[in-house]
């Protein structure tokens, strides 16, 4: 029993950086590079813990509030990108801060930052799981995040439409930023100790296949591909080399084949169901924004 | 000392300056970058290993490890370059992208599987130093950077002057009116990224000459190295492309010196933000594409 509270608890920290790569995706912005974002927190909380004494209640918040400034900061440098160079400067970015962490002495160098002050209840991980989760809920169905989306399709067709594009992009880059760090700061605080390795590629793409096998349309998405992703090694053993070849396979056939993940093929099965069971299909195959909003794009922008 | 230095990463760049026009060019044809494509240069590289490791003589070893490379350039058109074609807007960058993040973790992957997750010796390494006027010179970089400098030529003269660059900078250039004029934009396309990759499989190759190991994970670095170079030269730009990398290496080569070698992905990164702040379009202006 034990056994899988830790499990769970551990894919409820990676649930919480998901959730805010996953409005960051859904801005346009495609962060490649999330472990360094997650660790912007888990050092900044913890180094403060650590060097200063000050406890958890203090740093977590004063880690979120680094995380955002990062974030935005970043995001504000790169604002002229087009989204696929963005996604690489956050590559490179990822590449950076992994050798750059180690030089610096105050967050422990090569070696990582150890002593940490310790969180062992599981109530902070699981409170800000269902803030963020709720957070980002309300974000995702008010104007903002109707906002959010039509950038993330289109972003001169939103910015025609009155969006203020640029803020939008810094303001949500931020605040995904910022729910990333929560993450980091939580995991931190969970094994009192950060190294540089966990701000690498390898973790990153960890988060990145979550949000996409889970899908990236809806807000449940990111939980279901983080738990499926935490679970999945866990039912079938395997060498983790073996584990990231499925991983890569799925990936692949996310995008070949459903593009919306797991959550797209519920809802495609949900609609089927129904369209079952009431007698005239047409009337309940009602079209929704989304594809509205797709057809639009197809008139405009036929390349 | 700083000469020598400078020497150095301009001999390494050549490798750099391999990997980024790949990029390029896929990216000028089909409006995608494929994240795999460092990690085709590490197929290629392992499949020489493993060929010797079975007895194959070199010319056998490299024949089949570009044959593989053919193979896998054809699997990444197929399953991840093609079906990502029908998303159109600006959002479409995610399947292709994930498509191509995907089909470099399988290649990665199975590599460790099949050859072990460690870095295995290259067999034609040449790690000798030559004395050239005083200078130290790794014997294998010199050889890749000769091989890089004609390859890249030879890509140069082929995109610039022959029919078959011309159909290529069509494509790139409008799809639809290429496919008007009798040009068969999908198949331009298969054969680009089977020349691109083998230019990245020989540029894998080159790595463990120059170096003398190759490991399943060794694309990565080099991945980020030839897209920052890509982007820091000027996208769509095959001189801009080389340029980036020429820069790249030399900037590495000094800060390994100066700084430490636990640098050099940070000043690759500070050179990606100077440029970006700069000269956002990048140091070379794009003529046409590719």
């Amino acid at each position: 029993m034990a056994f899988w509270t830790t499990i769970l608890l551990t894919a409820a920290i990676n649930a919480i950086a998901a959730l805010g790569l996953f409005l960051q995706i859904r801005s346009g912005q495609f962060n490649i590079g999330v472990a360094v974002f997650v660790g912007v927190g888990g050092y900044v909380s913890g180094a403060l813990g650590a060097r200063f004494g000050l406890p958890p209640a203090v740093t977590i918040p004063i880690s979120l509030v680094a995380g955002f400034l990062f974030g935005a900061l970043f995001s504000a440098l790169t604002l002229r990108l087009h989204h696929w160079f963005f996604a690489v400067t956050t590559l490179a970015l990822s590449s950076a801060a992994v050798s750059g962490i180690s030089l610096i002495d105050f967050f422990g160098g090569a070696l990582g930052l150890s002593g940490v002050p310790f969180v062992t209840s599981p109530v902070p991980i699981v409170l800000s799981l269902l803030m963020s989760f709720l957070l980002i809920c309300l974000i995702d169905r008010s104007a903002v995040g109707l906002a959010i989306r039509a950038t993330g399709d289109d972003q001169m067709l939103a910015q025609i439409f009155g969006v203020r594009v640029k803020l939008l992009r810094v303001m949500v880059f931020g605040f995904g930023a910022a729910i990333e760090a929560l993450s980091g700061a939580l995991l931190a605080h969970r094994f009192g100790l950060y190294q540089p390795t966990d701000l690498g590629f390898a973790l990153s793409l960890s988060t990145i296949v979550a949000v996409m096998i889970g899908g990236k349309n809806s807000v449940w998405g990111p939980l279901l591909g983080t738990f499926f992703l935490v679970i999945m090694p866990e039912v079938i053993k395997i060498a983790p080399e073996g584990e990231l070849l499925i991983l890569g396979t799925l990936l692949l056939l996310v995008s070949m084949f459903c593009p919306d993940g797991l959550t797209g093929l519920i809802a495609e099965a949900v609609r089927r169901l129904r369209s079952l069971g009431s007698a005239n299909p047409e009337a309940s195959a009602r079209p929704d924004a989304a594809a509205v909003s797709e057809g639009v794009l197809h008139h405009s922008k036929h390349r | 000392m700083l000469l020598q230095q400078i020497l150095n990463g301009l001999l390494g760049s050549g490798i750099y300056a391999l990997y980024a026009v790949g990029f390029t060019v896929i990216f000028g044809i089909m409006g995608v970058l494929n994240m795999a494509h460092a990690d085709v240069g590490m197929v290629a590289a392992m499949a020489v290993v493993w060929a010797v490791m079975m007895g194959l003589g070199p010319i056998e070893a490299m024949a089949l490890s570009l044959a593989v490379t053919a193979l896998i350039a054809v699997v990444i058109e197929r399953c991840a370059i093609r079906p990502a074609q029908r998303f159109k807007s600006d959002a479409a960058i995610e399947m292709p992208l994930i498509a191509t993040i995907g089909i470099g973790m399988i290649l990665e992957n199975l590599a460790a599987l099949l050859l072990g997750n460690r870095a295995l010796p290259f067999p034609f390494q040449r790690s000798a130093f030559l004395n050239i006027g005083g200078f130290l010179v790794s014997e294998g970089l010199l050889i890749s950077a000769g091989i890089a400098v004609v390859l890249l030529l030879a890509l140069e003269l082929l995109v610039a002057r022959t029919s078959f660059g011309r159909q290529v900078r069509a494509v790139a250039q409008n799809r639809n009116a290429a496919r008007i004029m009798g040009i068969n934009p999908e198949f331009m396309v298969l054969i680009t990224v089977i020349l691109t990759s083998g230019l990245a499989g020989i540029a894998g190759c080159l790595a463990g000459v120059s170096y003398g190991f190759v490991a399943p994970y060794m694309g990565i670095p080099y991945a980020i190295k030839g897209l920052v170079a890509m982007i820091v030269g000027g996208i769509g730009s095959l001189r801009g492309a080389v340029l980036g990398a020429i820069l790249i290496g030399v900037v590495e080569a000094v800060a390994v010196t100066y700084f430490g070698s636990q640098s050099r992905d940070v000043w690759v990164f500070v050179i990606l933000m100077i440029v970006l702040a700069l000269k956002p379009t990048g140091l070379v202006k794009a003529q046409g594409v590719a």
